[in-house]
């Protein structure tokens, strides 16, 4: 990848983020999915079909080989100040006054409190965060150009305006700290890895997990041993 | 050619909006979200993402299509619930028909928008709704970020409190105010504690009963433990039966009424919100789909949140310039739609029809081999 460097990307965030941040390989691969025929459109990967192959969709920041993984040089995303907390609400119901719209053998008693017709209530964790960040290796004109060009919100419930990006900006560092940062007490680990001999002697600041390393993340086909910072 | 649009809108309110979040106590509360100030983090009243999504688009959309396609009492449930509230995965997974993703996505440009889902198979929308933002201090420096140009500048805006108002509603009981309607329509209790009031009152109520023993009214008649007793009264006007109430027991008419308050916050009339909405790689007839359904909504009134039967939520909208013939988007989407019509509707019956079930082989009898 030519004119890589370490980078710190930065999501200046105008509205509540719901759930957790995104990771910045999965965002960027879901993102440029809809646009290359060798990946699947991010929204046709589904749980109980095959993981789409490791490393097909191209993005702007580096990946590296650990073990069978193909890992993404970016941090775990890094929640700036939360202000606030709190909750909101996500309701869905059947829609009985347009009970006229309906074939008259389908005109029955609905029960709202089961099965597929039941009424929502689901509480959402929201958090006001004013900028989410990650520390990555890549092309920062790519980069910069991809994200606000197709990024505009991120976490959950985006497509209600929640996790709204204000503003994309992607710095240049003279250091790479997308995997590790050095500190005084050992290596830091800064994103999720795969376990392994690969991960220095002196690692500080991470616990062993079972997951994923590479997007689809949740897929099970992802999951393995791993370590993540904590 | 597919293409990225942000559509800004500018929506005032034309009555109270009453789009609430809870209550506290017995008061309603609006729905507000958390804004970073200067003066530190400020709960400031919004309209959801969720609730413009529904009321502004999906429904008078969806309602339109229902029309048009003359499916006006020949929906199932499941239809129904498909096209106005999004749909439910109900069936095992495990399969995509890509062949069905696209039919839908080129036969409903307003459900490629919205997205849904079938009852096998999640169909995703490109739509993204902007949470409505009230034009207040508080929210100057996102209306800044997000408004083309100097449309802000440095206006000066209010304090979103200053928007805050109250409403009080009573919500009344016949038994106050249609008392000579509903008499006569239904029997009546009445209870005292003197033998003399039971006996007076037996004696009055006879002649109005008509042929009905009084005796074999349903009572508990005073004893010699106690003087209290109550009679079930059949069908007598209340104005006549309060002429027989013995002293002491309480007329029909001065029974305690029902009789309700209900309050809550209200957003008042003349605050403005901006909404937006995203359509990534949007077609000229998505875009079309998503102006006709907010061109349907204001027409039928415009109204966001509860108590629109009450005359709130209406809001005045105003698309601010994208640069699109807004009216040539429309009339392209309604002309396609009409044209697909057939095909649309057959699309749907299709993804919804049931699926003959294979039958089971017959298990073998025993003795006999498998």
């Amino acid at each position: 990848m030519s004119e890589a460097c370490g980078l710190l990307v930065t999501a200046k965030l105008v509205k509540p983020l719901d759930g957790d941040a995104p990771h910045l390989d999965s965002l960027l691969e879901y993102a440029m999915s809809l646009h290359h025929h060798a990946g699947e459109p991010g929204y046709k990967v589904d749980r109980a079909l095959p993981a789409p192959p490791m490393g097909a969709i191209p993005i702007p920041i580096k990946r590296a080989r650990l073990g069978p993984w193909l890992v993404g040089c970016c941090s775990n995303p890094i929640l700036g100040r939360v202000h606030a907390e709190g909750v909101q609400y996500i309701n869905k119901r059947i829609g009985v006054e347009k009970a006229a719209l309906l074939a008259e053998n389908a005109r029955h008693v609905v029960a709202t409190t089961n099965s597929w017709t039941k009424s929502w209530r689901v509480p959402h964790r929201t958090r006001l965060v004013d900028k989410v960040c990650w520390f990555a290796f890549g092309n920062r004109k790519i980069l910069l150009k991809t994200l606000k060009s197709h990024v505009r919100f991120i976490g959950r419930k985006r497509s209600v305006g929640d996790g709204m990006v204000g503003d994309w900006t992607v710095d240049k560092l003279d250091h790479d700290y997308s995997w590790f940062a050095p500190s005084e007490h050992g290596t830091v680990l800064m994103r999720t890895l795969p376990a392994g001999d690969w991960l220095p002697d002196d690692l500080v600041g991470f616990k062993q997990d079972f997951g994923g390393v590479c997007p689809p993340y949740w897929h099970p086909e992802r999951y393995s041993e791993i370590v993540v910072p904590c | 050619m597919s293409k990225s649009y942000t559509i800004l809108c500018h929506a005032e309110a034309l009555s109270p909006i009453t789009h609430m979040s809870g209550s506290s106590g017995n008061e309603s509360i609006v729905a507000r979200e958390a804004v970073v100030t200067p003066r530190g983090v400020a709960m400031i009243p919004c309209l959801s993402g969720n609730a413009i999504r529904h009321r502004c688009v999906r429904d008078p959309g969806m309602q339109w299509l229902v029309d048009a396609y003359g499916l006006k009492g020949k929906l199932t449930l499941k239809h129904l619930n498909f096209l106005f509230h999004g749909g439910n995965l109900t069936d095992g997974g495990g399969r995509e028909d890509t062949r069905r993703i696209a039919d839908f996505q080129r036969l409903w440009p307003l459900g490629r928008l919205l997205g849904g889902c079938l009852p096998d198979q999640i169909l995703a929308g490109s739509l993204q709704v902007w949470r409505g933002t009230m034009a207040c201090e508080e929210n100057h420096p996102y209306l800044a970020s997000v408004l083309p140009g100097e449309t802000l500048g440095s206006r000066r805006l209010r304090a979103s409190e200053t928007f805050i108002t109250g409403y009080q509603y009573i919500r009344a009981d016949a038994v106050k105010t249609k008392t000579d309607l509903a008499s006569g329509k239904e029997p009546c209790r009445v209870e005292g504690t003197t033998t003399a009031g039971y006996n007076a009152f037996m004696e009055g109520l006879a002649p109005l009963i008509g042929d009905i023993d009084a005796a074999t009214l349903p009572q508990s008649a005073p004893g010699k433990k106690s003087e209290e007793w109550w009679v079930e009264t059949p069908y007598v006007p209340w104005p006549q039966l309060d002429a027989i109430i013995p002293k002491g027991v309480a007329k029909v008419s001065d029974r305690k009424s029902n009789l309700m308050i209900f309050a809550g916050q209200a957003i008042t009339r003349g605050a403005a919100f901006l909404l937006g909405f995203t359509v990534p790689h949007s077609s000229e007839l998505e875009l079309g789909a998503l102006l006709w359904s907010l061109q349907l909504w204001q027409a039928a009134g415009g109204t966001v949140g509860g108590q629109a039967a009450r005359g709130h939520g209406r809001l005045g909208l105003s698309i601010l310039d994208f640069g699109e013939d807004v009216p040539g988007l429309i009339d392209a989407y309604k002309d396609y739609a009409m044209s697909v019509k057939d095909e649309a509707v057959a699309w749907l019956e299709a993804a919804f029809a049931t699926k003959a079930k294979e039958p089971k082989p017959a298990k073998p009898k025993k003795g006999e081999a498998a």
